[in-house]
């Protein structure tokens, strides 16, 4: 009869669990950017910045380099070029690829774009050369050109711009490093370059995962010398990145969930219990994942992976209960189970609420990272709980823990800490050094994300040289030209370009990328019309310029009716631009928010500490162009989560005190249950310190998760005196069983050599030990060895 | 019975499709291997030359010129990978190619060296002047249609037509080369393009042959 309630319970908890894996699957977003650290009103500066980052062209570009890299190799250029060629051709048709540049020139775009129409407004200096000496040096020019036949497109434009103005104008605009041999770009090592802009943003890990096994076949099927070739970019970073981190974290939790099984299997001798050992952390995920989701609507990647991590502590819930069933395995009577679980029910939710009281500090940050991470951690951490009080004892269990003998001698031995003054006294002025160690250490807090990266420097050399090489924006350093209108933000970009070509110049960039080299504001274009020559001037130009020249003048007519096109054009500006890759270039490198209109310019080449000097000699006093460098912007950002973090942390400490000291009502009591979690930070901090590591926010979060196994050991340890003796010695095992499973697996992620992963495997397993032993330490002296020795 | 004479019939017709097929694709070789054969055989004079200096004439009629224009100078090859052209009217220029350099002398501009593979133009036209003199039927019939035709017994014309192949920039811009040869001896070389434009080389006297 009870068995058979006991079934629908269990499946309805299921239905329950598969509902909410269906929610997940239909509706889960995951976002995977630096909002994680982000307060939640952010400064016009930031949002920019990390509008930037998230979708500038500058993360959708991948650069291939096809051929041997070695300065000295022998690629054969022309097939070189004609495998290049031929893979434009092929990335192209996918539609996953906004732009596939190989240096190849496009003259039938060139030919129909609005912009063509507008060439001599858009292209500068245009005037001084429609001088007559200016324009028999540049007929002279046309008719070297005119040595070899051209073809009728190349004859149309060289009637319609025999100046080449436009050309210039444009090759400037794609001024590259490159070398151009048979049409297509080579670098020093004579390898092809080819330059492919993706549709998805550098950060979408599965399309990139796509494109680029896309763009590999591709060149899989091409006839490539030895498959010589590198692929780099924002996105290979990105890739890089994931695809270390998830390989290691593969290899890892795999091996320590296998010693992990073997370690519980070794207790226990139950397969059944390593399922249902897992149920209330599967539930927590799919609970906390759920709930953050539906209040947010999404849900930070990082918000996802340092949940989990803080919700670790799900585990010890069932190994608490499953250690006690030992003295009710005799039978399979379903009271018995309940019994146990009403037995160590109060501890569980002791320990449940006071953890839930240190995290729901975190949930009133104005951070929304921190945020979902308080509401993902508690929802998850009460669903585990539950699921363990009400779910567990449900199932038919019958515990064949033989270990428990042996386990005696272990914990006694433990136990002989206990009772001796002097180590309190001892770990007290422990405690005090390390806060002064910790407080008067030089480098304590990590901001720099990046340090934390697994992927190769050679990686990012790649990416910064090829990106220099092609005159392509970096990642880190752009210039913000702030104006109250769009044409105020244009004419203000066109006031500080002389001081950008100084910059060029002196060696501090290599090149940039302003609006107002594609699009110059309405005054400038304004300006350029008056000083067009009106038809007959410039025919009376050209007639003086030809006179001893071969060239018919009729045949540029054409040009003298464009010239006189531009001189009455109404002048362009980006809302007049038609729909092309061209217009959401110029409109990603203008923004209005508030009423503010603000211009990016991208930056290549940076020497860092020229530009900054002469940035700030030039404009030091400047409200409306900034320089900003998105890596310190970027640690401002992490440091300024991190200060959050940290007071959260602190409130979140005073609250346990308080409800600990209102929950017991003895002072005396206070320090068995506050020291355990406290000195296992303290501890944590200095070990790692003193090993060289720097705090950052991945070891900060991962010490929420020492505070909840703090906690929990110490009520355990500290309330098994009222206990009878069996019972003591089976609350102590079962904290021993929690502290070991604990170790076990972030132990092994602390082998990793990814530093984020050794980050938080290191700190929750250090934690974990010390929260351990100071629990035993700190728990009150009526708890006497003998007792347990005569066991 | 009636299956069995249908299921013959078609593995007839596919049979004979096949055989039709390879046919083709080998008369297609055919046509290939003879056409290289005999531009073999043709340019089999030139192969004995090792330089050889000769003076010529050119004529350019583009619609941007108001009348054609005639240069005049000279020309000398050095096997295998020297040519270097010298135009005397209406001004002076030399232009040397050595391999893939190449050197423009002018009384303007003084000594300009440029690498030939940026100009793909220039390259291609310099590739076909030299695979005519080295004998390279190979590569002409890779990037051209070629023909001839026997005007008198002594002179036969050689006609080159652009292969539509994607590396083949040729192809946009020149619709036809004709190359008139006595022997040993290029008479002229005319080039006509799609815009309309000629270009005719005349060779008017060898200065100097070496074999």
């Amino acid at each position: 009869m009870f068995r058979k309630k006991n079934n629908i319970i269990i499946t309805a908890y299921f239905i329950v669990a598969g509902l909410l894996l269906i929610y997940l699957i239909n509706s889960l977003h995951l976002r995977s950017d630096m909002s994680f650290f982000s307060p939640n009103t952010l400064s016009e500066t930031d949002t920019l910045i990390q509008e930037y980052l998230l979708e500038s062209d500058a993360n959708r570009l991948l650069f291939l380099q096809l051929g041997e890299s070695h300065p000295n190799n022998k690629n054969d250029i022309k097939k070189l070029a004609e495998l290049s060629i031929q893979l434009r051709k092929n990335i192209q048709m996918n539609p996953h690829f906004n732009l596939v540049e190989n240096g190849q020139k496009s003259v039938n775009t060139t030919l129909n774009s609005q912009l063509y129409r507008y060439r001599y407004l858009l292209s500068p200096n245009v005037s001084e050369q429609l001088t007559v000496s200016s324009l028999k040096k540049q007929f002279h020019y046309l008719l070297e050109r005119l040595q070899l036949i051209a073809s009728p497109d190349a004859q149309k434009i060289m009637a319609e711009s025999p100046l080449n103005i436009w050309f210039s104008h444009l090759k400037s605009l794609h001024n590259t490093q490159l070398s151009l041999k048979e049409d297509v770009w080579f670098n020093q090592n004579n390898q092809a370059v080819l330059l492919i802009k993706t549709k998805a943003t550098g950060f979408s890990i599965d399309q990139q995962k796509k494109n680029v096994h896309f763009i590999e076949a591709q060149i899989k099927q091409l006839p490539l010398t030895n498959n010589h070739y590198t692929l780099s970019g924002a996105a290979m970073i990105t890739l890089a990145n994931s695809k270390q981190i998830a390989f290691q974290i593969q290899v890892i939790s795999t091996v320590a969930s296998v010693i992990l099984a073997l370690f519980l299997w070794t207790l226990f001798r139950s397969i059944k219990l390593l399922f249902l050992l897992a149920l209330p952390l599967i539930f927590a995920i799919l609970v906390g994942m759920s709930v953050v989701n539906f209040f947010y609507g999404y849900i930070h990647g990082i918000s996802l992976a340092f949940g989990i991590t803080i919700i670790g502590i799900a585990v010890d819930y069932p190994i608490h209960y499953f250690s006690h069933l030992i003295n009710t395995n005799k039978t399979e009577d379903f009271s018995d189970h309940k019994n146990v679980m009403l037995t160590i029910w109060p501890k569980l939710r002791l320990g449940l609420v006071t953890t839930l009281i240190g995290f729901s500090a975190i949930t009133f940050s104005s951070f929304s990272g921190l945020n979902q991470l308080g509401i993902f951690a508690m929802s998850g951490l009460i669903s585990a709980a539950l699921i363990t009080r009400y779910l567990l004892p449900m199932f038919i269990y019958k515990n064949h823990l033989i270990a428990l003998l042996w386990f005696k001698k272990f914990i006694a031995y433990f136990i002989l800490f206990k009772n001796y003054f002097i180590y309190r006294v001892l770990i007290f002025i422990l405690i005090l050094i390390a806060i002064v160690y910790i407080s008067t250490h030089e480098k304590l807090w990590e901001n720099d994300l990046a340090s934390l990266s697994p992927v190769s420097n050679e990686l990012k050399q790649q990416d910064f040289k090829l990106r220099k090489s092609l005159n392509l924006p970096e990642l880190r350093y752009l210039l913000l030209v702030s104006a109250e209108t769009e044409q105020g933000v244009l004419q203000q970009t066109e006031a500080i370009t002389p001081f950008l070509e100084q910059f060029i110049h002196s060696g501090a960039i290599s090149f940039y990328d302003a609006v107002t080299r594609y699009l110059p504001s309405i005054n400038t274009q304004m300006e350029r019309q008056k000083q067009l020559l009106d038809s007959d001037q410039l025919y009376h130009n050209m007639r003086l310029a030809l006179l001893e020249s071969p060239f018919d003048i009729e045949a540029f007519r054409p040009f003298i009716d464009a010239v006189a096109d531009n001189k009455q054009l109404k002048p362009l500006r980006p809302d007049d631009l038609e729909a092309s890759l061209f217009r959401t270039k110029i409109k990603s490198m203008l923004n209005q928010k508030k009423g503010q209109w603000t211009g990016l310019i991208f930056l290549s080449g940076v020497e860092a500490s020229t530009l900054t000097a002469e940035f700030y000699h030039l404009f030091n006093n400047s409200q409306t162009i900034q320089l900003i460098d998105i890596k310190q912007q970027t640690h401002h950002l992490v440091a300024n989560y991190r200060s959050e973090s940290v007071r959260w942390f602190l409130w979140g400490s005073v609250f346990i005190v308080l409800f600990l000291f209102f929950y017991i009502k003895k002072i005396t009591a206070l320090p068995a249950l506050i020291f355990p979690f406290s000195g296992a930070i303290i501890f944590t901090l200095s070990l790692l310190l003193l090993f060289g590591y720097s705090i950052s926010i991945f070891h900060l979060v991962t010490l929420l998760l020492v505070v909840g196994l703090g906690i929990d050991y110490s009520i355990f340890i500290y309330k098994s005196d009222h206990l009878i003796e069996d019972a003591q010695i089976m609350t102590l095992f079962s904290v021993l069983v929690c502290m070991l499973s604990s170790f076990i697996m972030f132990f092994s992620l602390s082998l990793s050599s990814i530093p984020v992963l050794k980050a938080i495997g290191l700190t929750a397993s250090m934690g974990a030990s010390f929260a351990f032993i100071l629990s035993l330490i700190f728990s009150r002296p009526s708890y006497s060895v003998h007792l347990l020795c005569k066991h | 019975m009636m299956k069995n004479k249908l299921r013959t019939t078609v593995i007839m017709i596919m049979l004979m499709m096949i055989t039709l097929l390879s046919l083709t694709v080998y008369a297609d070789n055919l046509d290939e291997m003879r056409t290289n054969k005999t531009l073999e055989s043709l340019l089999l004079p030139f192969t004995q030359i090792s330089s050889i200096h000769f003076n010529y004439t050119e004529i350019r009629s583009s619609f941007f010129f108001k009348k054609k224009q005639i240069s005049q100078g000279n020309i000398q090859y050095i096997k295998p990978d020297t040519i270097i052209k010298r135009i005397v009217k209406p001004h002076y220029k030399k232009i040397e190619i050595h391999k893939n350099k190449l050197v423009i002398h002018s009384m303007e501009k003084g000594a300009l060296k440029v690498d030939i593979n940026d100009y793909p133009q220039l390259k291609h036209f310099i590739h076909l002047i030299k695979s005519i003199l080295n004998g390279n039927a190979h590569y002409i019939s890779k990037y051209y249609e070629v023909s001839l035709d026997l005007n008198s017994k002594s002179f036969l014309i050689l006609n080159l037509i652009p292969k539509k192949l994607p590396n083949n920039n040729e192809v946009k811009r020149i619709k036809s080369i004709h190359i008139t040869i006595n022997y040993d001896q290029i008479n002229s070389i005319k080039i006509l393009g799609f815009g309309g434009e000629t270009s005719t080389l005349m060779i008017n006297d060898i200065l100097e042959k070496t074999l």
